[in-house]
């Protein structure tokens, strides 16, 4: 940021603050050093005057005193230095450790690595794992945070229209779609990744494509439903063996959109196409193989009776998915409230 | 006693050193795997009343809240350990539109922990999964210095709190390490355990004993000045332990919450450490402090998306 936008900051501070103060500004507590930075007018950089007249508070920055500082001290000597006078920042810039700003590389980190005492082996990183295909997905590894990851790199930058929560919608309707908020969120709970409508997508942040595209993440969660990899009542329960298990459902998801997002990236319209194509395909081709089949079956001499009619999914939409197969083998009137072309979402436009 | 209901799962929770009546919740949507986030700030209320928890504002942010940090220079001034790496500088006496007043992009990965100097009042410190701790002041636009010896991520970095320059940092790579900020590296380091260690906390009341809470379901209170073996090992959890805390009134008291989503009290000089337990958590339990200004009342929050605040001895659910 530049200089003139602390400095509006500063000034924004004081006169918003109630107080009448920098936060900025503050530094100690003691009156001592309050008066002296009173006649400093403030450390703050970002005051371009300096005969601001910013008042320090009488209360509003000084906590009420700590029980244990009324206590006595500890139970012999510390084997600390004894501790310096001045801010921290002229602390650590007196001691010669100061490094402003310093943002830490991933070679940085490997050095770092090498000259710690301890040769003790550390878990991997959930996100440094190789899953054999991980490293061509842009999406996901390119930006290292799958977190904000989806909403600034895969599926971001106003493909939905909605910014951020649009932007979840996709990647939560494959990923939360029935498992992790059905019932037993522990045990094989990412089974649940097969198909289902995906929690974001079924309108929540009004997200059009988020069902369709969780209905596309069937399959995924396959692998993994079995493992059970996010029960803690089995082998040592810890912090990143969860982030392992969920990161590599994840990375079976990531994997699958991160082909479509190729699509979404160049042109929303041509998403929709390309969505609209493959359900009409599937749609076709389920139509030809009902037909098919029950043409083989009366050859044979067997006569086919007509499906029952399963009940509507919930908001009377029916429901997409491996389960209904009404509407693969099934004519299109049998469909109980309408076609494929509702399944785009709870109500949202075409 | 009072419960607070927020939209996503718990992840911190911290009174505020200025009002015995406030505290500030951090949140995560999703379990904090994926999705925004929320900073709560509440108050409770003096006298019994319909609505004992109200919420005095909240910000929202574009990934999850893993930590807070009440700042002790400044009543209405917090710091967010938000999971896209950055860390927020929120200030309650401004509108939410004006904040974040600041937005520190340094740390390259999720941002674990905030803690605050109660000492010198200036800085505070982000442990990160970058295996990083930073060390800020509030008068810079930028970190001051950076702890690179970690070598896993860093899950906690607590301030001493009686030496203004001496930090300890708690890792999954085992250890934890004593830090002097004016020393170019650790001062000390000590293998605590044999699993990852998510959470370690000074002695109010003895500037060399330190409590570390690991994966392997204990909690151990270590001697810097004798570390080869620890002062007491303390075992009733039945999963990893998330966070500990000692008690600012008492020397030997401790809090723990644990994913195995109890919140336990425990007094490390006597035979039975364990002196309570509270299981009023349906999910894992994730965040707990304890006042600095009223004795005995406790907060905790979890993955329930529950914020409970209750005096020590009574039922956290009792209305």
């Amino acid at each position: 940021m530049r200089v003139d936008v602390y400095h509006q900051l500063h000034q924004d501070s004081i006169q918003k603050n109630d107080k009448n103060l920098c936060v900025f500004c503050v530094l100690g507590r003691s009156r001592r050093r309050r008066r002296k930075r009173r006649e400093r007018a403030f450390s703050c950089r970002f005051a371009e005057d300096s005969s601001m007249d910013s008042q320090p508070q009488p209360s509003g920055n000084t906590p009420p005193p700590k029980p244990w500082e009324r206590a006595g001290g500890s139970t012999g000597p510390a084997p600390f230095k004894p501790p310096s006078g001045g801010s921290t920042t002229d602390v650590v810039e007196a001691s010669g450790t100061a490094k402003p700003g310093e943002i830490v590389s991933t070679s940085d980190r490997n050095t770092a690595v090498n000259r710690n005492a301890l040769s003790r082996p550390v878990p991997t990183r959930p996100w440094e794992q190789n899953y054999g295909t991980a490293n061509s997905y842009g999406g996901y590894n390119s930006t290292m945070n799958y977190g904000s990851g989806y909403g600034s790199g895969t599926y971001g930058s106003g493909t939905y229209g909605s910014g951020t929560y649009g932007s979840y919608g996709g990647v939560g309707g494959g990923l939360y779609g029935g498992g992790l908020y059905g019932s037993n969120m522990y045990r094989g709970g990412y089974g649940g990744l097969q198909g289902s409508s995906g929690l974001y997508g079924g309108g929540m942040y009004n997200s059009g494509f988020g069902g369709p595209m969780g209905g596309y993440g069937m399959g995924m969660g396959g692998p993994y439903g079995d493992q059970d990899p996010n029960n803690p009542y089995g082998a040592p329960p810890s912090p990143p063996g969860f982030w392992i298990s969920v990161l590599r459902v994840m990375q079976g998801v990531v994997n699958f959109f991160g082909r479509i997002s190729i699509l979404i990236d160049q042109n929303t319209q041509a998403f929709h196409l390309f969505m609209t194509a493959l359900l009409q395909l599937f749609e076709r081709s389920g139509l030809l193989y009902g037909e098919l089949a029950r043409f083989v079956l009366r050859i044979l001499g067997v006569r086919t009776k007509p499906k029952k009619v399963r009940p509507p999914g919930p908001d009377g939409l029916p429901l997409p998915g491996p389960n209904n197969q009404n509407y693969i083998e099934g004519p299109k009137a049998a469909a109980p409230t309408g076609s494929w072309d509702n399944v785009w979402g709870n109500g949202a436009p075409n | 006693m009072p419960v607070f209901k927020t939209p996503f799962n718990g992840y911190s929770v911290k009174f505020s050193p200025f009002y015995e009546h406030r505290l500030a919740v951090a949140t995560s949507q999703n379990f904090g795997i994926l999705g925004n986030g929320r900073l709560h700030v509440l108050d409770l209320s003096p006298s019994p009343s319909p609505q004992p928890i109200s919420q005095l504002t909240s910000f929202d942010t574009a990934d999850g809240v893993y930590d807070l940090a009440w700042s002790e220079s400044h009543d209405s001034l917090l710091v967010a350990a938000v999971a896209d790496g950055s860390v927020k500088l929120y200030d309650l006496a401004l509108p939410p539109t004006s904040n974040p007043i600041r937005s520190l992009h340094e740390h390259s990965r999720e941002v674990q922990s905030a803690d605050y100097n109660p000492v010198r009042r200036d800085s505070f410190l982000t442990s990160s999964w970058d295996d990083t701790v930073k060390l800020w002041t509030t008068d810079r636009p930028a970190s001051v210095r950076t702890f690179k010896e970690h070598a896993y991520c860093v899950y906690s970095a607590v301030w001493n709190p009686r030496h203004a320059d001496v930090f300890a940092s708690a890792s999954g790579d085992c250890t934890l390490r004593v830090w002097d900020v004016r020393e170019p590296g650790s001062t000390m380091i000590i293998a605590a355990h044999e699993s990852e260690i998510l959470s370690c906390d000074w002695n109010k009341y003895d500037d060399c004993s330190i409590a570390t809470a690991s994966v392997d379901k204990s909690i151990k209170v270590w001697d810097v000045r004798n570390f080869r073996v620890p002062v007491s090992v303390l075992n009733g959890h039945g999963y990893a332990v998330r966070k500990v805390k000692f008690s600012p009134h008492r020397r030997s008291l401790m809090v723990s919450c644990s994913y195995d989503m109890t919140v336990c009290l425990w007094d490390y000089m006597v035979e039975d450490a364990l002196v309570g337990r509270y299981d009023h958590h349906t999910e894992f339990a994730v965040g707990v402090d304890m006042s600095v200004l009223v004795e005995g009342l406790l907060a905790s929050t979890g993955w329930d998306e529950l914020v409970y605040v209750w005096q020590h001895g009574t039922d956290p659910r009792a209305p």
